[in-house]
């Protein structure tokens, strides 16, 4: 039992040193100005600016010129700091804890360190799923959209060819602009649009199948 | 409502149908065999040889075109009663018959091509799925994503008999015929590797079957049969 106990020490220590080398002296020095060279307010919203930025790129933020009318380079630096932060916290699946944990490793201000790991808390969920998308994926389908269409005449022929035929159209929407994007477009007649069908559920079996077991 | 007419030059091609029945069979036979592979000269010196009568080679290529021409015609000419009869009445009538089988027996592979001929939109022909989780990634190192990808193989070739044609033999190509051919295929396939996940996967299955299930409802049914 007290092997166990000291194992399970020893595993977090060096699970901490490990962690402790993530951050970069740049990026302690800028988390260190939070709540003292930039005082508890400014401190606070910047770090509501910073992950407003990480978790939607596109977004405008009302400006706030106060943050950078003094210690403009301390404020870049900062902003650098938070978002690199929440990035490697990430990465790492650290809870609220464990940033917490390291954050006083690097003696940072009592202010600063509650507010950030409150903004973390607040917005873990949303963080990972940001980072889930990033990297390289194979375009990913989220829409189909389909119509309906039948030939009258056709510069080849003089006649319908009497059967409808059905356009489909995948696609995506894109979360930050809500704009939609077509990944493939091609076209299929009746038989051929049930004989896609019955492979789509076939492989929605062998979903189910896989999380029954 | 058109008529069907064959001009002077095509009636002068198929001038060499005049002659016994097995020898039609033959040419028609060459016919079918230009569909799937394209021009054979080889075939045709070998049949002007066989032919009664002194029959060049080239006289046998027209011929052999010619009827092409004539099966092309007589789908197109879908309103008209094809009637091969009445349309090369100098010809004897089991040759007429030889020709009418000849006709009937391509008309839905010509139909099918000519009527979606003109505007090649790629279709679908295979699909490869794999269900994968996603355990890590640079920016994630502990995840378990549940990911479908999926490769759609498309084709702009209408119809599926079309489709194997494209698959025929490499065996005795030469290198120039095999180089065309890669270049075909580059120019009418498409393959694409997309990913979804399975709550897409299932709004994806639903709204297909919508569209199904919308295309055989007694209006579209209507509408369909009252344009054909």
């Amino acid at each position: 039992m007290a092997t166990a106990t000291q194992s399970s020490t020893s595993n977090a220590n060096s699970e901490d040193a490990n962690n402790s080398g993530l951050l970069s002296a740049t990026v302690v020095a800028g988390l260190q100005n939070l709540g003292t060279t930039l005082n508890a307010a400014i401190s606070k919203t910047l770090i509501a600016n910073s992950m407003k930025l990480t978790l939607h790129p596109d977004a405008i933020i009302a400006p706030v010129p106060e943050i950078y009318a003094t210690n403009a380079a301390s404020a870049k630096q900062s902003e650098y700091a938070v978002v690199t932060l929440y990035a490697v916290a990430t990465k790492h699946g650290w809870d609220s804890g464990t940033l917490r944990q390291q954050l006083e490793a690097h003696g940072l201000h009592a202010s600063a360190l509650d507010e950030l790991t409150r903004v973390y808390e607040d917005n873990r969920k949303e963080l990972v799923l940001r980072q889930l998308q990033l990297g390289h994926n194979f375009p990913h389908i989220t829409d189909v959209q389909w119509r309906i269409v039948c030939d009258v005449k056709s510069s080849t022929s003089g006649s319908s060819s009497g059967a409808p035929h059905f356009h489909i159209n995948l696609g995506q929407y894109r979360q930050s602009s809500g704009e939609r994007v077509t990944i493939v477009e091609f076209m299929c007649n009746a038989e051929e649009l049930h004989s896609l069908i019955n492979r789509l559920k076939d492989i929605e079996r062998h979903c189910n199948q896989v999380a029954i077991t | 409502m058109s008529t069907l007419r064959l001009s002077q030059e095509e009636r002068d091609h198929l001038a060499l149908l005049q002659r016994p029945a097995s020898e039609v069979v033959e040419l028609c036979k060459s016919a079918f065999d230009y569909l799937v592979n394209g021009p054979n000269l080889e075939r045709y010196e070998l049949l002007a040889k066989k032919c009664s009568g002194s029959v060049e080679s080239a006289t046998v290529q027209h011929a052999v075109e010619a009827l092409i021409s004539l099966l092309i015609h007589v789908t197109t000419n879908t309103n008209e009663h094809s009637n091969i009869r009445q349309l090369l009445p100098e010809l004897g009538e089991d040759v007429q018959e030889v020709l009418e089988q000849f006709v009937n027996s391509k008309r839905s592979f010509v139909e099918g091509s000519i009527k979606s001929a003109n505007i090649r939109a790629y279709r679908l022909v295979n699909l490869e799925w794999r269900l994968e989780v996603r355990t890590a990634s640079r920016c994630l190192l502990q995840q378990s994503n549940v990911v479908i990808t999926m490769k759609l193989y498309l084709h702009t070739e209408p119809k599926n008999e079309n489709r194997e044609l494209l698959e025929i033999d490499t065996t005795e190509r030469s290198e120039r015929e095999l180089s065309a051919m890669q270049e075909d295929e580059r120019r009418h396939r498409k393959d694409l590797l997309v990913q979804t996940d399975v709550s897409s996967l299932l709004h994806m299955i639903r709204s297909l079957e919508d569209a199904l299930a919308e295309s055989k409802s007694r209006r579209i049914r209507n509408i369909v049969d009252a344009i054909h």
